[in-house]
C-alpha cells in the first residue's frame, strides 16, 4: 500500500520536471553558448523560443543581456525590468539596470524625500512579493498555536495562561497586519502601474493621440514611463516622473507587465 | 576779480579737504564723573571717521580702577547732507578701587600716518553712596539696543534685562508680533536667561537677559521702541508669622509689573550705489560655486550650486538673477537653506542650484557669478566674484568612452561592466505568474487554518466532557477499572497491590454513582482487603490474584446486571 502511495506521488512530479525542466534546459544552454559565441541574434531569438513555454527571471535576465551587448539599450532595460518583476531581490539584476542607467540620456535628478518614506519606496521596489506572505504565514501559524494553548490551558484549568502570552499574541498580530498592509500596497501598486520602456533612439511625445499633434517633449531609449491609457492598440498616454504627461505611439514602447 | 573765479574750485576743493580732515577725531568720555566707590563707571573712546580703529585700548589705570567688563565696541553710519560720518565705539566698565580725585590721563593713537590724542579729563571717586538706599528699586527692568543707528534691511537683536535682589521664579510677557517699521524675526522669553552681578548704587542686583527681540527693519527714520510690560513672579516672606496666615514660614510669591523702559532707533538707508547685483543682502558673506560636470552630452543635465556663507538678513534676500547661455535651458533655482537665528542675526549657508540643459554641442563660457552685498563691517557696498568653468557640450555618441567627469560610483558601475549570463534556470513560470495567486505561498496560513481546526474541535471537546464529566465516567467506569487492574503486577509489594484493588473497586463504585453498603458482595470483599491489611507480609501471590480476580468478576457482574 505504501509503495502505490508513494508512486502516486512520485509519477506526477517527474512528469512535471520532464516537461519543465528537461525539454527547456539544451535549449537555455544553446542560448548561452550562442551568446558566448557573441552571436547575439541567435541567442535573442532561441530565449525568445523559450519564452513561449514559460518564462524564469533567469530567461529575462539573459534576454536583457543580450540585447544589451546587442546595443539595443531599450530591449535590454525592458527585459531586465521583467526580469525584476519576478525576482525583485537579484543583484544581477539590479547592477546591470544601474550600469543601463548610467548611459540613458534622459536623467532626472528626483527631490529629498522624507528619509522613511524614501526607505519604504526603495523597499518596496526590492521585495519579492511572496516573502511577506510566507513571513506572514509563518507568523499566523505561531499565532494559533499561542492563542490555542492558551484557550486549551483555560479549558482545562479553568485560569489564562500569565501576561506573556497575551504580549506575544498582540506583537505577532501586529507584525502580520504591517506584513499584510505592506503586501497589500506593494500587491496594488505593482497590479494597478503598468510601466514600459521607450525602445527607438529618440521619441517625440505629442500633446495629443495624433500624429499631426504638436511635440511636448523628446524621450530617448532606455527612459521608463508609466502607461496611463490605452488607445485602440495604437497610443499609450504616459508619464515621465508624474510631471510630463503625453502620448506616444504604442510601438515605440516595450512593456514591462504582461 | 578773475584771479579769485580761477582759484574758486581750488579754494573749494582744500576747504572740503579741510572739512573732511578736520571730522577725523578721536574722544574719551565717562558716563558720569562723580560716582561712589561700590559703583561701577564706563570709559568710552570715540573713533570718528577714522578705518581700521584698533580693537582694544591698554588703559593703564589697573592701580586705580578693576575692568569688570569690555571692550565693548558699537558702529553707526550716518549719511548727512551727502556727507557719510562713520562712528565706531569702544567702552569699557570700570570699579574704582580707591576714592578721591582721579585723573584719567590723554591717549595717543597712531592711526596710519595720523596721530589722535584724546583729552584728559578727572573723576571723582566718593567714599559713601551718592544714591540713598530708598530710590533704589528691588527689580527694574532694561532695554538694551546693539547700536544706536540701524540700516534699512538690517537684521539685529534687542535684549531685554531684569535686574533684581529679589528671588525671581517665573516672568511672562506678551509676545511682539509685528511692529511698524520693521519685520519682527523672533521674539523669545527665555526659559534659562543668562544672569551675571552687577554693582549698582552700591547694592548688588543679579542681572537677567529675560527676552530678546530679533528684527529686520523695512522703512528708515526715527522708530520708537515703546515700553514693555512684565509680568514677574518674586517669592516673598511674610512679615506675619502667624501660622494661619503661613502654616510653613516659606513666604509666598507675589507678582509685580515692571516696565522695561523704550528707546529710540534711527533707522537709515543704505546709501546709493548697490548695482544690478545687490538684491538687499546686508552682512558679511562669502561666495562659492560648483557644477556637478562640465563635459556633458547635447540634453544631458548638469547643476550649478552657488552657495552662500556667513551671516546677515541672510533669510530677506534672494540671489540676483543670473544669465546664461541661450542655448541653455535654465529652470528657477531650488533654495536650500543651511541657516539658523543665533544671538545677533541669522548665521549660515543658502544654496541655489540651477539645472542648466544644453540643446546644442559646443564649448560654452559663462560671465563670473556675481553677488553685491552691504558690509555693515566695512560700511560699503562689496561684490564678491566667482569664475565658471567652460562647459562642453557633445552630440550623440561623441562622449562615449569619456569618463573624465563621471562620480566615483558611476567610474564604478562603468568599470565592472554588465554581469554574465545565468548558467540555471531556478523556477519556470507562466509570464502572466502573480506571486499572489501562486497558492504554495500561502502554506503558512493552511497549516494555521488546520490548526485552528484542530484547536477549536478540542476546546469544544474538552468543555463537552466537562459538562458531561459523570455521564462519561458512568459510560467507561469498566474500561477505567480494567485497564486499573490490569496496571496491577506481583513486582509490587502485597500492601500496595491491597490499596491498589481497594481503588480501583471504589473508583467503579464511584464512577457507577453507587454505594458499597448497597452492594454485599462489594462490601465483604472491602472487608477482607481490611482483614488482610493487618498482615500483608503473610499473604501469597495466590491470594493476591484470587482477590484481583474476585474484584473484577463482581465488577463484571455489575456491569452485567
Amino acid at each position: 500500500m505504501r509503495r502505490i502511495i508513494i508512486l502516486l506521488i512520485v509519477l506526477p512530479l517527474s512528469a512535471l520536471i520532464a516537461q519543465t525542466g528537461l525539454n527547456r534546459e539544451p535549449l537555455f544552454k544553446k542560448g548561452i553558448s550562442a551568446y558566448a559565441n557573441e552571436d547575439y541574434a541567435k541567442a535573442q531569438m532561441i530565449f525568445h523560443q523559450l519564452e513561449q513555454d514559460g518564462v524564469s527571471w533567469e530567461l529575462y535576465y539573459n534576454l536583457g543581456n543580450a540585447y544589451y551587448r546587442d546595443g539595443k539599450r531599450g530591449y535590454a532595460i525592458q527585459y531586465w525590468e521583467k526580469a525584476k518583476l519576478l525576482a525583485p531581490a537579484q543583484r544581477d539584476i539590479r547592477h546591470n539596470l544601474s550600469v543601463a542607467q548610467q548611459e540613458l540620456i534622459d536623467k532626472v535628478v528626483l527631490p529629498d524625500m522624507f528619509p522613511l518614506f524614501r526607505w519604504y519606496l526603495n523597499m518596496q521596489e526590492h521585495l519579492p512579493l511572496h516573502l511577506p506572505v510566507m513571513i506572514s504565514g509563518i507568523l499566523l501559524v505561531f499565532l494559533t498555536l499561542t492563542i490555542g494553548y492558551a484557550r486549551i490551558k483555560k479549558r482545562k484549568e479553568g485560569i489564562y495562561p500569565k501576561k506573556g502570552v497575551v504580549s506575544i499574541s498582540v506583537i505577532l498580530f501586529s507584525l502580520i497586519l504591517v506584513l499584510h498592509l505592506i503586501t497589500l500596497d506593494t500587491g496594488l501598486k505593482r497590479q494597478k502601474e503598468k510601466y514600459a520602456i521607450i525602445l527607438d533612439r529618440s521619441v517625440n511625445v505629442l500633446s495629443g493621440p495624433l500624429q499631426e499633434s504638436s511635440v511636448l517633449f523628446v524621450l530617448h531609449e532606455g527612459s521608463k514611463v508609466r502607461i496611463n491609457k490605452e488607445i485602440e492598440d495604437k497610443w499609450a498616454n504616459i508619464s515621465y516622473f508624474d510631471d510630463k504627461i503625453g502620448w506616444v505611439n504604442l510601438k515605440s514602447l516595450g512593456k514591462i507587465q504582461p | 576779480m578773475v584771479i579769485c573765479k580761477r582759484f574758486t574750485p581750488v579754494i573749494l576743493l582744500l576747504l572740503a579737504s579741510f572739512s573732511y580732515l578736520s571730522a577725523q577725531e578721536v574722544t574719551l568720555s565717562a558716563d558720569k564723573t562723580k560716582f561712589s566707590i561700590q559703583e561701577q563707571v564706563r570709559l568710552t573712546f570715540t573713533f570718528t571717521d577714522i578705518k581700521n580703529p584698533p580693537r582694544q585700548v591698554d588703559l593703564e589705570l589697573e592701580e586705580y580702577f578693576t575692568v569688570s567688563g569690555g571692550p565693548h565696541s558699537s558702529s553707526s553710519y550716518s549719511w548727512v547732507n551727502a556727507r557719510s560720518t562713520s562712528t565706531i565705539k569702544i567702552s569699557y566698565d570700570l570699579i574704582p578701587k580707591k576714592t578721591g580725585k582721579i585723573s584719567i590721563p590723554s591717549y595717543t593713537f597712531t592711526i596710519g600716518r595720523e596721530q589722535y590724542v584724546t583729552e584728559g579729563f578727572v573723576l571723582e571717586v566718593s567714599p559713601v553712596e551718592i544714591v540713598p538706599d530708598r530710590e533704589l528699586p528691588l527689580s527694574f527692568m532694561e532695554l538694551v539696543l546693539p547700536k544706536d543707528a540701524v540700516y534699512q534691511g538690517e537684521t539685529f537683536t534687542i535684549h531685554y534685562y531684569l535686574y533684581t535682589m529679589e528671588r525671581v521664579v517665573n516672568y511672562t510677557t506678551n509676545p511682539v508680533t509685528s511692529m511698524e517699521g520693521f519685520i519682527v524675526d523672533r521674539f523669545i522669553l527665555h526659559n534659562t536667561p543668562l544672569t551675571d552681578k552687577k554693582m549698582i548704587g552700591g547694592k548688588e542686583y543679579t542681572r537677567a537677559q529675560i527676552a530678546s527681540l530679533t528684527l529686520t527693519a523695512t522703512a528708515s527714520g526715527e522708530f520708537v521702541f515703546p515700553p514693555k510690560t512684565f509680568r514677574i513672579s518674586v517669592r516673598r516672606t511674610t512679615q506675619s508669622r502667624s501660622i494661619w496666615d503661613d502654616p510653613f514660614f516659606g513666604g509666598g510669591t507675589s507678582d509685580i509689573n515692571i516696565n522695561a523702559p523704550g528707546d529710540t532707533v534711527s533707522v537709515f538707508p543704505l546709501p546709493p550705489g548697490g548695482g544690478p547685483y545687490f538684491t538687499g543682502a546686508i552682512g558679511e558673506f562669502s561666495l562659492m560655486t560648483a557644477m556637478d560636470s562640465t563635459r556633458i552630452r547635447e540634453n544631458q543635465a548638469t547643476t550649478l550650486r552657488v552657495s552662500l556663507v556667513g551671516r546677515g538678513n541672510l533669510q530677506h534676500f534672494t540671489f540676483p538673477e543670473q544669465t546664461f547661455s541661450r542655448e541653455f535651458e535654465v529652470f528657477e533655482p531650488r533654495v536650500r537653506n543651511n541657516y539658523k537665528l543665533n544671538s545677533q542675526d541669522y548665521q549660515g549657508e543658502r544654496t541655489w542650484e540651477y539645472i542648466l540643459i544644453p540643446s546644442k554641442s559646443g564649448v560654452y563660457s559663462f560671465d563670473d557669478i556675481r553677488f553685491t552685498y552691504f558690509s555693515i563691517k566695512d560700511m560699503r557696498y562689496k561684490t564678491l566674484y566667482m569664475p565658471l568653468e567652460d562647459i562642453h557640450v557633445f552630440a550623440g555618441d561623441e562622449l562615449k568612452g569619456d569618463y573624465s567627469n563621471l562620480s566615483p560610483e558611476q567610474v564604478r558601475l562603468l568599470s565592472t561592466d554588465i554581469r554574465f549570463l545565468q548558467m540555471n534556470e531556478s523556477q519556470c513560470v507562466d509570464p502572466s505568474y502573480a506571486p499572489l495567486s501562486d497558492s504554495r505561498n500561502w502554506f503558512g496560513y493552511y497549516i494555521a487554518a488546520i490548526l485552528a481546526v484542530i484547536f477549536l474541535i478540542a476546546d469544544f471537546y474538552i468543555a463537552f466532557r466537562n459538562k458531561n464529566i459523570k455521564v462519561i465516567r458512568y459510560k467507561n467506569a469498566l474500561k477505567t477499572a480494567v485497564t486499573h487492574f490490569k496496571q496491577i503486577s506481583h513486582d509490587l509489594p502485597p500492601e500496595s497491590i491491597l490499596i491498589k484493588v481497594e481503588t480501583g473497586i471504589r473508583t467503579y463504585l464511584d464512577d457507577k454513582q453507587m454505594h458499597a453498603d448497597d452492594l454485599p458482595a462489594v462490601k465483604d470483599l472491602l472487608k477482607t482487603i481490611e482483614t488482610y491489611k493487618y498482615a500483608p507480609g503473610m499473604l501469597s501471590n495466590m491470594q493476591l490474584d484470587t482477590l484481583k480476580d474476585k474484584a473484577l468478576s463482581i465488577i463484571e457482574g455489575i456491569e452485567a446486571e
